[in-house]
């Protein structure tokens, strides 16, 4: 129990961190947005960090749930004057029902062919966002505006705080998901296929739960993306997206909690660097590329990610400790 | 019905690309067990290099595209001996390897040569022949050919030579096949640069279509993952054979019912077809060993 | 007093190889029942035609559960066979390495967790309960094992023997009436197999249930054993208690090697 508390202020704590820059006054508010776009990619990631880390499967087309939720939602709340909660479970219950059939067909074969299937899947959606004009707006894409939420109307920085909120109880969530025997069954359906089914495990019912709580959360992301940049365009939802959320997540940890949030701020954080400095900053394609490497030199080197530095620190310090006192000995 | 020739003969032309790609996709699949998720992007990338070759080495077009699918090859194996190749990393880690590298060289590809689209000519560069009422570029007719003799040189290579047997015996069962002697790893990076060069000439055969940009290869990369999943990947003939299919069937969906939803429908029509048959066309069901 | 397990008239081929060859034999409750026969005699593949992880071409598999109530294995989803009783090890020793040891142990108590998946993410009392409940259960089976010093480290750094007991504790959390072990003596050495006969005994004794063994280990299965099937080429060559397999004049040429007149 009070391990579990332990966590939970771990992550208010990392909740906290978040919202300063939106509480304090005299922040640019360029920190703000560059913020904001980790935190939704964050909550993006926490997502395929169920479905990759912990249930090892791989998607390619999570882009396009988000696009999906991001104009259901601005057009329930533009076009259709739904209230924004309300709208919020209306357009995160599309992914969640195309991704139970989808997963229902997919998960029932080999590993790659859900890769493929979201694949495909992510290319015609994007094909239809552009088609489908009078509900995406087509290339000039679609508008909302910040949430109002019963009666409160929010400005940028209570739009943000909202969806750090959000994240932080989803970080919970996945915590509580995790330590469960659903999480458990996940991992060891990773593990050894042979062994969680041996166990009682079915295999499908949780290939198809890991997907569908992770196009329920790129569906989360995807309305707070629409509601605080108030704008979706289908340049968006790219497969680049989806790639960036595998390796974001790769990189800031696999298989555990904080490794999607380490993962958002690394993605988005080294390309506004490269950005300011002199000779970098100006070459196209840098960003993409580093972030390429990264991934590659943590899955050959250090496959458990960045977030596991300060334990192996930590590891090498007892270690050296132990190598110290015996030759004292 | 000449329409429905000509829509045939364009869909065999298309479906000659997609088998080229996924030659190379069931190649690494079979004998290092992954799926290459690359195998698209780097032949965009040698697409690239070979235009580099003909407009800043002034090389002639049948110079430049032998030149770079060596330049393939040798990426493919490099590919393979320096990141694919440590016993330490799990098939999922190797396969979201692939994924990086999708990354690396869409960077890579405005970084060293330009963010412009260049275009990129033809092989044969001569005016339609009718046929019948069929008007067929020679051009297209070459490229059915180059496939066709790629593919009986495949055949003949893996059904009648050592080599052949040894790309198979690894294919069933690495483990044995190491143990008789075969050099796993050489037969592992050879498919690796074998279809890396694959995909190189898929990319010069699309490029012309398509001009020479980053997104260049996508249609052909996603078709070549859907006719391997509809042909099945434990052959090697059954994703060529599904690729010529969806290259003629996108057609004449696209000519007879509508150029827009083609795709789409045929993606459907093909998920359909998968739910019935899990293991493809040509498919055989593997019994894993416990 | 029915048998636990009936497998009557097993078959099964494997591209036109016939890996198993009408195989009958029965297991009593409460028995140690051994299956022995050189290298790809076929002993692991009747494991997986019992526990469904094969689709046999021919025969009837029938298991009887706690209750009396007889149920037909052939065609039952994998996943399902666990809550009926059965369990099974594995060969090459299935922990999961990214999971603590304690873990592992309640990985095998999958099956008897009610709640559902909102219930875990939300932390609902109800799951909370559950989990507590089989927590305290696997610490019971980890001391009755000889692990609960280990049990917070994870699976992926512990020694092969130990790896081998937590598949075996894994086993104990769905209070089976029967466990298949594949192997379980494999790679440990004389002092570890006796550890390991000693542990059998005492589960078949406390935990009321049968074991169904495949080994290698001629002392092991001989005095472990209340009765021995002997098979070659897929195919039973004898069965009856140690001594009568010893004797019996098939196995020792197949088998244990022929005796100079």
């Amino acid at each position: 129990m009070r391990l579990v508390k332990n966590k939970y202020l771990q992550y208010l704590f990392v909740g906290v961190l978040f919202a300063l820059p939106a509480i304090l006054p005299g922040v640019p508010t360029a920190l703000v947005t560059t913020s904001a776009s980790m935190v939704y990619t964050a909550i993006a990631g926490l997502g395929i960090n169920v479905l990759l880390g912990y249930s090892g499967q791989i998607s390619l087309g999570h882009a396009a749930f988000m696009g999906l939720s991001a104009y259901l939602s601005a057009y329930l709340t533009k076009q259709m004057n739904l209230p924004f909660l309300l709208a919020l479970v209306i357009a995160v219950l599309a992914p969640l029902l195309i991704g139970l059939v989808l997963g229902a067909i997919a998960v029932r074969l080999e590993g790659f062919y859900l890769a493929i299937a979201t694949l495909g899947f992510g290319e015609i959606l994007r094909q239809l966002f552009i088609e489908m004009d009078w509900f995406t707006g087509g290339f000039s894409g679609a508008a909302a505006a910040y949430p109002k939420v019963f009666g409160v109307q929010f400005t940028k920085n209570g739009t943000y705080l909202f969806m750090v909120a959000l994240l932080v109880v989803l970080m919970m969530l996945v915590y509580n998901l995790v330590h469960s025997s659903t999480g458990r069954a996940m991992i060891a359906m990773k593990s050894s296929q042979s062994a969680a089914q041996a166990m009682g495990v079915n295999i499908f019912k949780y290939k198809l739960i890991s997907f569908a709580i992770s196009s329920v959360f790129a569906g989360l992301a995807g309305v707070c993306y629409v509601h605080f940049f108030r704008r979706a365009d289908p340049t968006v939802w790219t497969s680049v997206l989806s790639l960036n959320l595998i390796a974001l997540v790769v990189i800031g940890g696999a298989a555990t909690v904080g490794g999607a949030v380490v993962g958002a701020v690394v993605m988005h954080g080294l390309p506004e660097l490269l950005k300011a400095m002199p000779v970098i900053g100006e070459i196209p394609g840098v960003p993409l590329l580093i972030v390429g490497f990264l991934m590659i030199a943590i899955l050959m080197f250090y496959p458990k990610g960045l977030i596991n530095i300060p334990a192996s620190i930590r590891q090498l310090a007892y270690k050296r400790r132990m190598r110290a006192a015996k030759e004292e000995a | 019905m000449v329409e429905f020739f000509q829509q045939v003969v364009g869909g065999i032309e298309t479906g000659s690309m997609y088998a080229l790609a996924a030659m190379g996709l069931v190649l690494i699949y079979q004998t290092a067990k992954i799926i290459n998720f690359s195998q698209g992007t780097l032949g965009m990338f040698n697409a690239y290099v070979c235009t580099w070759f003909i407009l800043n080495l002034k090389l002639n077009m049948f110079v430049a595209v032998p030149l770079a699918m060596v330049f393939s090859m040798a990426l493919g194996a490099v590919i393979d001996h320096f990141l694919m190749s440590r016993k330490s990393i799990t098939n999922l880690n190797r396969e979201m390897i692939t994924l990086a590298l999708i990354m690396i060289f869409q960077g890579l590809a405005p970084m060293l040569f330009g963010a412009n689209e260049t275009s990129f000519s033809k092989f044969i560069s001569a005016s339609a022949m009718d046929l019948g009422g069929v008007k067929v570029l020679p051009n297209s007719l070459l490229i059915i050919g180059i496939t066709f003799v790629i593919m009986a040189a495949l055949f003949v290579v893996l059904e009648k030579t050592t080599l052949g047997i040894a790309v198979r015996a690894t294919a069933a069962n690495p483990e044995t096949a190491r143990l008789m002697g075969i050099p796993v790893k050489a037969v592992t990076m050879g498919a690796w640069a074998a279809a890396t060069a694959l995909g190189c000439l898929a990319a010069v055969m699309v490029a012309p279509l398509k001009n020479v940009t980053v997104s260049m290869m996508d249609t052909i990369h996603l078709n070549s993952f859907i006719a391997s999943v509809l042909g099945g990947f434990s052959t090697f003939y059954g994703p060529v054979a599904a690729a010529f299919i969806i290259g003629i069937a996108n057609n004449l969906l696209g000519y007879y019912v509508s150029s827009k939803w083609a795709l789409p429908l045929l993606y459907a029509l093909i998920l359909v077809f998968i739910v019935l048959r899990p293991n493809g066309m040509f498919g055989k069901k593997t019994v894993k060993k416990v | 007093m029915e048998h636990v397990l009936t497998v009557d008239h097993l078959s099964i081929s494997f591209g036109g190889l016939k890996a198993v060859d009408d195989l009958s034999f029965y297991i009593d409750r409460r028995e140690i029942y051994g299956l022995i026969g050189p290298n790809g005699a076929g002993k692991t593949t009747v494991f997986n035609c019992i526990t469904q992880f094969y689709r046999p071409d021919a025969g009837e598999i029938r298991f009887t559960d706690k209750s009396g109530r007889e149920h037909l294995l052939n065609g039952m989803p994998v996943h399902k066979i666990i809550s009926l009783g059965l369990v099974r090890t594995f060969q090459n020793t299935e922990t999961i390495k990214d999971l603590p040891v304690i873990d592992n142990i309640l990985l095998g108590a999958h099956t008897a967790f009610r709640a559902g998946v909102l219930s875990h993410m939300f932390g609902m009392p109800r799951a909370r309960r559950e989990e507590r409940a089989q927590r305290e259960k696997a610490m019971d089976v980890l001391s009755y094992i000889g692990l609960a010093d280990i049990a917070e480290e994870y699976a992926g750094a512990q020694p092969y023997g130990v790896l081998k007991r937590i598949e075996l504790g894994r086993a104990l959390m769905c209070d089976p009436s029967l466990i298949i072990l594949d192997e379980p003596a494999g790679g440990l050495n004389e002092a570890e197999t006796e550890r390991l006969m000693e542990l059998i005994r005492s589960i078949s004794r406390d935990y009321h249930c049968a074991v169904l063994l495949v080994e290698h280990d001629m002392k092991l299965v001989m005095g472990l054993c209340d009765r021995i099937c002997a098979i070659s080429f897929g195919k039973k060559l004898a069965e009856g208690t140690a001594a009568q397999i010893q004797e019996d004049a098939l196995v020792q040429d197949a088998y244990l090697g022929k005796e100079e007149a």
